[in-house]
């Protein structure tokens, strides 16, 4: 059977989404399926669902992919290099391994946070010593933001500008760094 | 279960006869809300998540968290006690005292710790789910209070200890439902009225279209047993612990504000039926032989409700409150200092119940 979205390659995965008693099935390639796993899913309203209601759909249709993707190919299980901890035995146990995690497996992660937090960013408490360098790498990003649109807007002068702002935050960063 | 320790022994007859603060009862509108609870997930930088770590390591955790008592002043009247010295029995009494989590318990991970101040307002699991979780639980409605406790011990282990965070998630947590603020808050209520008037499940639905659940006091499947319904966030990431206080406070007032009104409907309705039910409660209580914990809990939430009301008066919140922990069948052995079987708990219980009502 072809993939019913892209109708080009041969769907390899099954998603059943059930909601309420109505279930519907969608035959996908893995391509298309790590597209809608994350996209489509997000889009969610919560307040016409219940969280337990998306999350089991989020894992029977995890869990079929996985299944699917174990068979198609072995080679590609991620594995953090600080913990072990595979993403596969993420998705069966619900728990990652250490704090880097986060980061190794962020790819993947972040759509999953975002369904489950509605948000991706955290907001609140910081340690007051990462404090300073959390509030300086949040700045970076808004400049270099900023130096996108200016690019867009054609404004070369600003761009100039924002760039030797950004070179000279990265500086004083790194240079925290090493303190 | 090792062999326990003397000093575990007596650490734990020391938690069977001293009263936690928030079971004296006298918080802000406790005629509905019994207590306010927050906690904190907590990881340790450099060492993996507890189902990711080895015995060393969780051994490093708590020589940390043993170090913080030891050199830190603001925890030298901190108690600890290790969970892997204890007995089940002990563990099942932890748990109904409401003092360490049934994850806790569950868990076997070797090194776990309980760490708590002796009027178990302040608490740390250690090795958990993660490898801190610092815990604040006080009588009535009063998240600010609970959150500036909470809030205050935690940086002071920012002091001596440093945390797993980063700039994208936060307070880094082994479960993901956990990670941001780490912060789960929770208000404990008493809503007869509500559930009376068949007026709950609306209001449920509000909650958690807001990103908050509820559920029962007694665990999983008891459902809403003695009228009491625990609202805590779901959502940990993308919020400030303070728009997630600010919510669940807006929900409080709400459950407050209705379940008074109930309350009021209630009595102009059907006072008679509220006083015979309660009536028949006390009754009952005071003369049975044989009781279950069912039986119990949900007598002493009409007797609750006869405190809340103004009907019964010699009863205090601090009673209720006892009874409702040590009717539970771990606490009513370790009361009595030995195994029992069914029915002879249900023998003791009803006795119990007796002595503590006179």
């Amino acid at each position: 059977m072809l993939c019913q979205i892209c109708k080009k390659n041969k769907a390899t995965i099954t998603i059943v989404k059930v909601i309420e008693l109505n279930k519907t099935e969608l035959h996908v390639c893995s391509e298309c399926a790590h597209y809608l796993l994350g996209n489509s899913i997000s889009s969610f309203s919560f307040s016409q669902y219940n969280i337990n209601e998306i999350l089991d759909n989020l894992l029977s249709a995890f869990a079929q992919y996985d299944k699917v993707d174990n068979i198609v190919s072995k080679k590609n299980i991620m594995t953090c290099p600080k913990c072990n901890m595979t993403y596969n035995e993420f998705v069966q146990s619900g728990r990652l391994g250490c704090g880097n995690c986060y980061e190794y497996f962020r790819k993947q992660l972040n759509p999953l946070l975002g369904r489950l937090h509605g948000h991706s960013q955290h907001i609140g408490k910081v340690p007051l010593a990462i404090k300073e360098r959390f509030v300086r790498l949040k700045r970076l990003k808004e400049i270099k933001d900023e130096l996108q649109r200016a690019i867009l807007k054609e404004e070369y002068e600003k761009a100039a500008q924002l760039r030797d702002m950004i070179i000279a935050e990265e500086k004083r960063l790194k240079n925290g760094n090493n303190e | 279960m090792g062999i326990m320790s003397n000093k575990e022994a007596i650490l734990i007859r020391e938690l069977r006869d001293t009263t936690a603060q928030w079971v004296k009862g006298d918080g802000p509108f406790n005629h509905i809300v019994i207590s306010t609870r927050m906690r904190l997930a907590r990881n340790l930088k450099g060492i993996p998540f507890p189902c990711k770590a080895n015995n060393e390591q969780l051994e490093q955790v708590l020589i940390q968290s043993e170090k913080l008592l030891k050199n830190n002043k603001h925890f030298c009247d901190f108690k600890i006690i290790k969970i892997n010295d204890l007995t089940d029995l002990d563990i099942q009494f932890l748990v109904e005292k409401r003092l360490i989590s049934i994850t806790l318990a569950k868990l076997n991970y070797p090194n776990r710790a309980f760490i708590y101040k002796p009027d178990e307002v302040i608490s740390i699991m250690v090795n958990e789910e993660d490898h801190f979780r610092i815990q604040c639980l006080l009588p009535g409605f009063q998240l600010e209070k609970v959150w500036d406790m909470v809030n205050w011990y935690d940086d002071q282990i920012m002091n001596e200890i440093e945390y797993a965070f980063n700039e994208n998630e936060g307070f880094l947590t082994s479960c993901p439902t956990n990670v941001g603020t780490g912060l789960r808050a929770s208000i404990m209520l008493h809503l007869p009225g509500l559930l009376a008037l068949n007026k709950i499940n609306d209001l449920m639905a509000n909650i958690s279209e807001m990103g908050y659940a509820v559920r029962g006091f007694y665990g999983e499947g008891t459902d809403f047993l003695g009228n009491l319904f625990q609202v805590s966030n779901q959502i940990t990431l993308g919020f400030s612990e303070e728009e997630i206080i600010e919510r669940l406070k807006t929900i409080g007032k709400k459950l407050i504000e209705e379940e008074e009104k109930a309350r009021e409907e209630l009595m102009v309705h059907s006072k008679q039926k509220i006083e015979d039910q309660i009536m028949r409660a006390y009754g009952i209580l005071t003369n049975a032989k044989i009781i279950s914990t069912a039986e119990a809990i949900d007598l002493l939430s009409k007797i609750r409700f006869g405190l809340e009301l103004g009907i019964l008066t010699k009863i205090g919140y601090d009673t209720i409150n006892r009874l409702m922990l040590i009717i539970q069948s771990g606490y009513l052995q370790l009361l009595k200092s030995r195994k029992m079987d069914e029915n002879e708990r249900d023998m003791t219980r009803a006795k119990l119940i007796q002595e503590l009502l006179d």
